[in-house]
């Protein structure tokens, strides 16, 4: 009986709009409004609540990832080649908070206070700066391949501290020669990328493979210095080149700290303006986007973050590729989520490297990058090929 | 309700002009379809209205205001872009493809107002079922919807369609235009829409502008632009012209001459 009706009902529908059906080339001049008004109010709740849910889902990644991060720190503050009871750690580290109600003994408090917790945070900070950066990167040149080491940038800073090592010459004189060296070079290699993009008619992938094509330049040049180096200039240069957070101490920490405050949150802050950027220039016209400025403004502090990062810690090529796309396999491609939580995977991915690195042959240290690639590849190509349905890039 | 006014329009990339001294008069909600030949300068065309494309000279006026004093922003604002097609690299969902038609009317947060907006555009087209689907894995024809709904949301009085219909079957085409149609009557929304399949182009459109090598041949009703002599000149093809009441109906015969392919 209900069938017959809806039946019935739609043939007084149709005869209602008169000669639409004998002539169906006739114009139609006056359709309905109330057919469009009347379906908003069923709403789908069940998908709304998909959508909560997958919000929902996200937050809560991010959140834990965080939670995780903090508590590997706090437990790898406990280890390293000296033995140190975890009790002590934490008073020593509770005494330079409190001085008064905590003792503070020596050699083990310089060992936890001076070596281990700023590596700690220059690891969380490393592997932060990486992440986001690659994200970006990834997002204004709307390319998977793009970052900081696809770019040519790492080369940059590693001809740098070359240049610095063998021939003494630097911007900046005195302990700083290395830092501001690789820092001038990573910078120049990040210039001229932006001025590439900003070329008329320069595609993505032009950028690509004009990034590796001054990879190979840099590191050749970098080898020509090594060719000619002393052993002791070699050693700097090979230690360096293969990325090691040891030569970040509390002095170098305020810099850090203060691009990453002026950096970060003016990124984040564009976390719109990355996903419409993503989707192609044209669109993003369309939306009311000044493409050639957002890509201008992001990649420049997308540059100063990581040229300040790669300055301290040297060549750790593989983070700021893979963590954004982890991130990605996660919570997708939104930037509001994306942002952050590349920047959490890289900061835990580097940590969690850099302790395996430091404890696994002890007394020898294993420098963080190749830790970083020794354990990072294997489970990044497990995650690109289980990968299910899902396309990711 | 959004009143277009272009005055001698040219652009050009570098010595090859596109687009030759258009000067048009597009009124308040109405269905406009651009036809012509490919290459034609209809895409460009488009592209110069929305701002993508800045024209070389000549003025584009959007209900009296000039095109060149707006920001791009303000441009977005008032005229919405369905693009062909949408590349992307990287998969985003069909919720945050239609968010994105809220960016020019929102910060950094989309409060509840945006997210309501777009459940109320997505419930409008019927794909809010597909919501959280990623926009790559979808057919021609939910794309097209998906990038349609974009243009919803960006709440416009203007909206300029690029061949929506050229890679669709015949119900999604009819579907687009429906859409559209219902848009121009309903909210009053000034339709511009580059087409190649004149038939639809006559069936939906109130007025047709035909245009061959950058430049306006005729404009008029679908009765006064599709003639035997207009199509020839333009198409160099031979078609016969059949009428439907008011609405003409075009069933292309044989090619007339050769034409380089453009």
């Amino acid at each position: 009986m209900a069938v017959t009706f809806e039946v019935s009902a739609i043939r007084t529908s149709f005869s209602q709009k008169g000669d639409n059906m004998q002539n169906p080339f006739k114009k139609q001049q006056n359709v309905k409004s109330e057919n469009i008004e009347s379906s908003w109010t069923n709403k789908n709740t069940q998908v709304r609540e998909g959508y909560q849910r997958y919000v929902g889902k996200k937050m809560f990644f991010l959140f834990s990832m965080l939670v995780l991060v903090i508590f590997l720190s706090a437990f790898i503050i406990t280890i390293g080649p000296l033995e140190i009871s975890v009790t002590e750690v934490y008073k020593i580290l509770l005494s330079s908070l409190f001085p008064d109600y905590f003792t503070n003994e020596g050699l083990t408090s310089q060992i936890v206070w001076n070596i281990r917790l700023p590596r700690i945070i220059a690891g969380i900070m490393a592997g932060f700066g990486l992440g986001v950066c690659g994200c970006v990167m990834q997002a204004v040149l709307k390319n998977p391949l793009a970052s900081p080491f696809t770019l040519g940038i790492s080369s940059g800073a590693n001809f740098g501290v070359a240049v610095a090592a063998v021939m003494g010459v630097g911007v900046i004189g005195g302990p700083y020669l290395l830092v501001g060296n690789a820092f001038l070079f990573s910078m120049l290699c990040a210039l001229f990328i932006i001025a590439l993009a900003n070329f008329k008619g320069a595609t993505s992938e032009t950028l690509i493979l004009a990034g590796i094509a001054i990879n190979y330049l840099f590191s050749s040049l970098s080898d020509l210095c090594r060719y000619f180096a002393t052993d002791e200039q070699l050693r700097i240069m090979v230690s360096w080149g293969m990325g090691d957070l040891s030569a970040f101490s509390w002095s170098n920490f305020s810099i850090l700290l203060g691009v990453f405050v002026f950096c970060t949150p003016l990124l984040y802050l564009k976390a719109n303006d990355l996903n419409i950027m993503a989707i192609g220039d044209e669109n993003a016209k369309s939306l009311g986007i000044d493409t050639n400025r957002v890509r201008m403004f992001t990649m420049l502090l997308a540059s100063l973050l990581i040229a300040t990062v790669v300055c301290f810690t040297g060549t750790i090529a593989f983070i700021g590729l893979v963590a954004p796309h982890m991130a990605r396999m996660v919570v997708g491609s939104d930037h509001k989520y994306l942002f952050p939580a590349s920047g959490i995977l890289g900061a835990l991915i580097l940590i969690s490297a850099d302790a395996t690195g430091l404890n696994l042959l002890r007394p020898t240290m294993i420098p963080t990058g190749i830790m970083t690639s020794l354990l990072g590849v294997p489970f990044f190509m497990y995650l690109i090929l289980k990968k299910k349905k899902k396309e990711f890039w | 309700m959004v009143k277009i006014k272009i005055k001698d329009m040219c652009f050009g990339y570098a010595s090859t002009p596109i687009l030759e001294n258009v000067s048009v008069d597009i009124y308040g909600s109405s269905f406009v379809s651009i036809v012509g030949p490919n290459g034609a300068g209809k895409s460009t065309m488009l592209k110069c209205i929305n701002k993508i494309l800045v024209p070389d000279s000549g003025d584009i006026h959007i209900d009296g205001y000039n095109l060149k004093n707006m920001k791009r922003m303000e441009v977005a604002k008032n005229i919405a872009y369905v693009p062909q097609s949408s590349n992307r690299v990287f998969p985003t969902t069909v919720f945050e493809t239609v968010l994105m038609g809220r960016r020019p009317h929102i910060g950094w947060f989309s409060n509840e107002k945006d997210i309501e907006k777009v459940w109320q555009v997505l419930e409008e087209m019927g794909i809010e079922d597909i919501a959280l689907s990623s926009f790559d894995e979808l057919s021609g024809g939910q794309q097209q919807k998906i990038l349609i709904a974009r243009a919803l949301a960006q709440d416009t009085g203007a909206i300029l369609l690029d061949e929506p219909t050229s890679n669709l079957d015949i119900w999604h085409q009819l579907d687009v235009m429906e859409n559209v149609q219902r848009l121009v009557k309903v909210k009053k929304v000034t339709a511009i829409m580059a087409v190649h399949d004149l038939n639809l182009a006559s069936r939906y459109s109130d007025q047709i502008l035909m245009m061959k090598d950058g430049k306006v041949v005729s404009a008029g009703t679908p009765a006064q632009v599709l003639t035997t002599e207009n199509i020839a000149k333009v198409y160099e093809v031979e078609a016969h012209v059949h009428n439907y009441g008011e609405t003409p109906y075009v069933m292309p015969l044989k090619q007339l001459g050769m034409r380089a392919i453009t």
